[in-house]
This record gives C-alpha cells, sequence and structure tokens, in this order.
C-alpha cells in the first residue's frame, strides 16, 4: 500500500534518525508498521466497542427484514452490515474473520432472555 | 449388553469443581491442559467466563445479538454478552458447544446449571470430591 503523509518537520526527522538507529534496510517502513501495530493494540477496547456499537445498530435496523427473509438461516453482522447468511455456522464462520466484533446468529433460534447469579455485586 | 457407568472425578475439598478447557471457535484453548472451574447451582447460564478471558479468546467474534439481563440475589441488574464457545472436558474427551456470558469487569469463571443439565454430575462429599458419571456401554 503506498501512503503519502505528512509529518511536523521535527517529528519527521527525530523518527527517521530513530528508525535507523533501530533497524537496517527498509527501516522507516519496519518502524511505522511496529508504530501502527502497537496503535492498534492500544486502541484495542476502543476499537472492539465501536465495532460492537457499529454491529448493535445495524442488528437493530435490520433486525425484521434478516426474521422476515432469512428464517433458519445463520446469519454474519460484522463492520456495521449484513456480511452473509448460510446453513450452518461452519458455512459462515470465515465471513469477516478480522473483524474484533460479529454477530453470529440462528435466525429465530429460541434463547433466554434473563440469567439469575445466586449471589450480590458487592459485599458489604 | 449391560450398562456400565465410569466415573470421572476431581479432588475438591473445599470447592465443587470440575475441570475444564474453553475453546473458541477457531480452536484456540483456554488454559493448555485443564482448570478447575467452580460449580455455581445458583447461576441459571451455561458458563460464566471472567471479561479477560472473554477478550483473550476474542469471543466477541462469534457473539449473539443484543445483551441479556442477569439479576442477582439482592435485585441488582446486569448486563450480559453472550457469545458461542465450546466447553471441552479433556478428561471425559468430550465437547459441547455452549453459549458463555460475561460482563465488563467480571473476574468470575462459573460452572451455571444450563450447563449441568447436560451432565450426570455427582457431589461425593464425605470423599471430598466432585464427579462426573458416564454411561458406558458394552
Amino acid at each position: 500500500m503506498m501512503l503519502t503523509i505528512s509529518l511536523p518537520k521535527p517529528l519527521q526527522d527525530e523518527f527517521e534518525r530513530r528508525a535507523r538507529l533501530l533497524y537496517s534496510g527498509d527501516s522507516i517502513t519496519l518502524a511505522l508498521a511496529e508504530a501502527i501495530e502497537l496503535w492498534m493494540a492500544q486502541h484495542r477496547h476502543e476499537l472492539l466497542r465501536a465495532e460492537r456499537a457499529a454491529n448493535n445498530r445495524a442488528f437493530a435496523e435490520m433486525r425484521a427484514q434478516v426474521e422476515r427473509e432469512y428464517a433458519g438461516k445463520w446469519v454474519v453482522i460484522a463492520h456495521g452490515s449484513l456480511q452473509g447468511v448460510g446453513d450452518s455456522i461452519t458455512q459462515i464462520e470465515e465471513l469477516a474473520s478480522t473483524a474484533l466484533d460479529r454477530l453470529i446468529f440462528q435466525v429465530g433460534s429460541p434463547r433466554r432472555k434473563e440469567v439469575e447469579f445466586g449471589w450480590q455485586m458487592t459485599f458489604a | 449388553m449391560a450398562n456400565d457407568v465410569r466415573m470421572i472425578c476431581w479432588e475438591t475439598p473445599d470447592r465443587l469443581v470440575l475441570g475444564i478447557r474453553l475453546a473458541n471457535l477457531a480452536g484456540e484453548t483456554y488454559p493448555a491442559t485443564e482448570e478447575l472451574v467452580q460449580i455455581d447451582t445458583g447461576f441459571s447460564g451455561e458458563i460464566l467466563v471472567p471479561y479477560a478471558l472473554f477478550e483473550m479468546l476474542a469471543l466477541s467474534r462469534w457473539r449473539l445479538p443484543e445483551v441479556i439481563q442477569a439479576t442477582t440475589v439482592t435485585g441488582q441488574t446486569l448486563h450480559l454478552y453472550e457469545a458461542y464457545a465450546d466447553v471441552l472436558i479433556p478428561q471425559l474427551n468430550t465437547q459441547y458447544r455452549v453459549t458463555v456470558q460475561t460482563f465488563e469487569g467480571n473476574t468470575r469463571f462459573l460452572i451455571g446449571r444450563g450447563f449441568l443439565r447436560r451432565l450426570r454430575v455427582l457431589l461425593d462429599g464425605p470423599n471430598a470430591r466432585t464427579c462426573v458419571l458416564e454411561d458406558r456401554i458394552e
């Protein structure tokens, strides 16, 4: 992927200097890839929450349509949209495989709405 | 043909536990061998997992739509995430597809009544052990 970005000059100079100190060869690319991976790891929880919210919104919006058109089928919602429909969970489990959050369910399958805990959350 | 019963037991002097492993649907498991997970007959779900384990196994990638409501004995309500996972009992060489539940901040790992309904469990107090009974047909 080709990416062109402009950094403040002092930051760019310092980044390049440090990258060359640590890596040989294509030091800037290696350091930049590591920086991007680190950023994604640091923000994983926020990204997960954002994906969850998008998938929940998509489910709420398309629920009636999915229930009408895909009764008994397995459905995957990820990245805020319907990714695919299949006859079994194994048929669809490869869809959106890099997503942090996916909704996977069989349309119309009975499900409990509530559970009980036999304990309290805090003890005085 | 005679029915025989095989009994697999875990020595548990002060707790009621079963030795299980949890796996996501991509086959990644926790732990490598088995973890002694406490039985909680007050919990009506199948398996309650610590939120950290839910994240570690990336169970959000097999999440069910909508949160479900949990009620504690004091009437407090919580909203739980639910996801598909597999429970393995290595000593029985069995595997069960379950729905696990968690909430952010949860640190408890529990086996609830929903999962116990799949097994015949013996709480053997005098011998300080918890056992699973399995039919062995000969």
